[in-house]
């Protein structure tokens, strides 16, 4: 039984279309109600990761100015930027630390207050206009980041045979589950004809296979394998893998790192597969999930789309998918990385009111980011306490 | 080149060479500008060439990126260069599979790469 870390708290607050508040006011309300759940103190925290983003915390030099907005002093940072997935892999890095006996509790902290401040639109975050990557990648008009994921989306249906209802169907399963979930944003039914009959925006994908443009923070603490808290949970394994940057790079875009991160985490966690009670795959469009689940191997290459169309990721399925509604319904503040994880720890701990799915001993959280589609990836496996 | 492709009724038969990095050991060459091939390690040359290639995907924007307004929709392929480079080319009638040539048409004000299909024997 290899145990890396433990998370020992997690929390959400802000999650709304538009909260009205700063991204560091939010940060600093989600830290405190992670470091509750953790029952500690803000004093007890000696390790701080944030994401630094236009849209997040306003200043260059994140982690000193949250450190000192929330009072805390520490011996450990990290700042790491690689995309949506960024907070799995401070999560991993964090246990890194810890393990090294270089600080005991992180904090990892994920805030956006993008809705508010209208920084984010569906051409993505800015880039300086020198950017030669952005200048060759935008040339023909290409809109980011939706257009890499219908190139890849057009790509499966081409190599696979994969339809406009098989992406819809990871709308619909999403949606499902953001029913029973109370904090979710998007929670009004959603049909398969619903699904099939939205506009639309980067043939072959539609609005419904977007994600959302919300604010909302995210926390959870992380602390040694040697905590003996009933609600901790364990960090079994974890793997990180970066390929292309730019989508002018990508060899295969239906192969991405995660067909070395899952099984590299699933390894060190001592897990196989048919041990993985639930599953967090990032959602930014529904092609992302239908491509990771084949990568990861809980699908066959090819079939993911069908996997999810035959209801195993819905609610009652036997490998429940993004439980809170994900980031098509649940919320999605620019980067959903540690939203992926919260509701793992949840549903774990056996906390998911509403939407508990029964007795899940392991969950995999995935998550993906990079500049295009499927670059940077992070495979994190979590078991219950 | 003897295209007669239009977009929203423009004549874009006048493709011109597209700018590229070559690697002058090797010959690798790179969509954008990189000051070392990362092949070889040698210093690049920046050069001006038609690509040929085949279309890897396709995609068609109904909301169309700012500039891009007047032609929408319009469709944008992820064509994979003989030479190696990936290029985002706008197309009017090609599909996942074909064979193209890329270079720059002109497009309104702007310059922009686009992929008409290959002439059978040309630039292969």
């Amino acid at each position: 039984m290899n145990v890396l870390a433990h998370i020992t708290g997690a929390a959400e607050a802000g999650i709304a279309f538009k909260a009205g508040r700063s991204a560091i006011e939010l940060a600093a309300e989600v830290a405190a109600a992670a470091v509750a759940d953790a029952g500690l103190q803000l004093a007890d925290i000696d390790g701080l990761a944030v994401v630094k983003g236009a849209d997040l915390l306003p200043g260059d030099r994140p982690s000193p100015e949250l450190a000192d907005y929330l009072g805390i002093s520490v011996s450990y940072v990290d700042n790491t930027l690689v995309g949506g997935v960024s907070p799995i892999i401070q999560i991993g890095h964090a246990a890194d630390a810890i393990a090294a006996g270089r600080c005991a509790r992180v904090l990892v902290v994920y805030s956006s207050a993008q809705a508010t401040n209208r920084e984010r639109k569906l051409a993505g975050h800015a880039r300086p206009a020198d950017h030669q990557v952005t200048i060759a990648e935008r040339a023909a008009g290409l809109p980011f980041p939706i257009g890499p994921n219908a190139l890849a989306a057009a790509r499966h249906m081409w190599e696979h045979g994969t339809t406009l209802e098989h992406l819809a169907a990871v709308a619909v399963s999403d949606r499902q589950w953001a029913q029973l979930n109370p904090g979710a944003l998007r929670r009004d039914p959603l049909t398969m004809a619903d699904a099939l009959a939205s506009p639309a925006i980067c043939s072959p994908l539609r609005k419904i296979d977007c994600c959302m443009i919300t604010d909302g923070a995210g926390a959870v603490v992380v602390e040694s394998a040697r905590s003996s808290s009933p609600r901790a949970v364990q960090v079994r394994g974890f793997a990180e893998y970066h390929k292309q940057y730019s989508i002018l790079s990508v060899e295969d875009l239906l192969t991405t790192g995660a067909v070395r991160t899952g099984p590299a985490a699933l390894q060190e966690a001592g897990a196989s597969i048919a041990d993985v009670g639930i599953v967090q795959l990032y959602d930014a469009f529904t092609i992302l999930p239908i491509v990771l689940l084949e990568n990861l191997g809980f699908a066959e290459p090819g079939k993911g789309g069908q996997f999810v169309l035959d209801g195993n990721t819905m609610p009652g399925g036997r490998l429940p998918m993004n439980t809170q509604g994900g980031g098509l319904a649940h919320c999605h503040p620019g980067m959903y990385g540690i939203f992926l994880v919260i509701e793992a720890v949840r549903q774990l701990r056996g906390e998911a009111t509403g939407r508990q799915v029964p007795d899940p001993r392991v969950a995999v959280a995935h998550g993906s980011g990079g500049g295009a589609f499927g670059g940077s990836q992070a495979t994190l496996v979590l078991a219950a306490p | 080149m003897t295209g007669q492709e239009t977009v929203g009724g423009q004549d874009l038969s006048g493709l011109r060479p597209l700018p590229v990095t070559v690697c002058p050991s090797c010959q690798a060459a790179y969509a954008y500008y990189r000051a070392v091939c990362t092949r070889c390690g040698t210093t690049t040359e920046k050069r001006e060439l038609l690509l040929a290639g085949h279309v890897y995907s396709a995609a068609t924007v109904h909301r169309p990126s700012a500039g891009f307004e007047p032609w929408t929709p319009y469709t944008v392929a992820l064509v994979v260069c003989d030479l190696g480079p990936r290029v985002l080319a706008m197309t009017a009638s090609t599909q996942i599979d074909d064979r193209v040539v890329v270079g720059l048409a002109a497009l309104g004000q702007a310059n922009v790469p686009f992929a008409f299909p290959c002439p059978p024997g040309d630039l292969s």
